[in-house]
């Protein structure tokens, strides 16, 4: 599972970081916080997390 | 408070440095006082040793994408930089396996020039095409920062941080990280990818705070 299928939740500017609950993929020792979608390089895909071939447009 | 970071040739880790130190300085004289340790990752252990073609002959060659695809990914990615004030030069990276430059990290880290080094191999390995696997290299910018060639040399032919830089994999294996950058600090909080600024403040104010309540 890539970092972009944690969970699809979103941290708005204006507010407090939103605590997103781990999965299987995600780290058990913390909690995470941030937008779990953000830019991340995961093997040798290092554009969009989970998508090897991310549309450059985006 | 403490947090932790990985990663040499990984485009999102500068960005994400950057969005951190523009984070942390946005806070301003809230700002807490921040340790930062940086923790070896290896993205892709099956990227060759050196490399000679271009990242974009690379990943067009191991993702089976035309040429110009990959060039046009590189191009977002080079934007996306820029705007965090970063100049990358992918028509110049040298795609090659990294372990080496991680060893030097830690041999920086014992001389207490760690975030120097982080910072003079993202800009060398992004910026200026440098080769951050051949010792020759490394050994000059370890001289930058006023570690002594000889000793750099010795490290790094010996292999004397290669145990460390595994356990840092390891480590990062046993936690189930798959990418980079994550960030962890006060060793509660996981932050994955490269944030924006304004993320990085928020949850440098809140970890800031629960310590503070925590001690008070």
């Amino acid at each position: 599972m890539s970092a972009s299928e944690r969970t699809d939740a979103t941290v708005p500017t204006d507010a407090a970081p939103q605590e997103h609950p781990t999965t299987d993929a995600a780290p058990a020792p913390f909690t995470m916080l941030g937008d779990a979608s953000a830019m991340a390089c995961e093997g040798d895909a290092c554009l969009i997390p989970g998508s090897p071939l991310p549309d450059p447009a985006t | 408070m403490s947090l932790h970071d990985a990663h040499i040739a990984c485009p999102w880790c500068y960005i994400g440095k950057r969005h951190l130190e523009a984070g942390l300085a946005a806070l301003g004289d809230d700002a807490p006082d921040v340790e930062i340790e940086y923790h070896s990752f290896e993205l892709s252990p099956d990227t060759p040793l050196d490399f000679e073609g271009s990242t974009t002959e690379y990943l067009s060659k191991a993702k089976g994408l035309p040429l110009e695809r990959v060039e046009q990914m590189l191009d977002h990615v080079t934007g996306v930089a820029a705007h965090a004030g970063l100049d990358y030069h992918f028509e110049t990276v040298a795609h090659v396996k990294t372990l080496k430059g991680h060893e030097l990290l830690h041999l920086a880290k014992a001389h207490g020039v760690q975030l120097e080094m982080k910072e003079r191999l993202l800009k060398a390995y992004f910026t200026e095409g440098g080769r951050v696997n051949r010792i020759e290299e490394l050994v000059g910018w370890a001289e930058e920062l006023g570690i002594d060639a000889a000793e750099a040399r010795d490290a790094l032919e010996s292999g004397r941080y290669a145990d460390d830089v595994q356990a840092d994999i390891a480590q990062a294996r046993a936690y189930g990280i798959q990418g980079v950058p994550f960030f962890v600090f006060e060793g509660k909080y996981g932050v994955s990818g490269a944030q924006p600024a304004e993320v990085f403040s928020q949850v440098l104010a809140q970890v800031d705070g629960e310590r503070e309540g925590a001690a008070a």
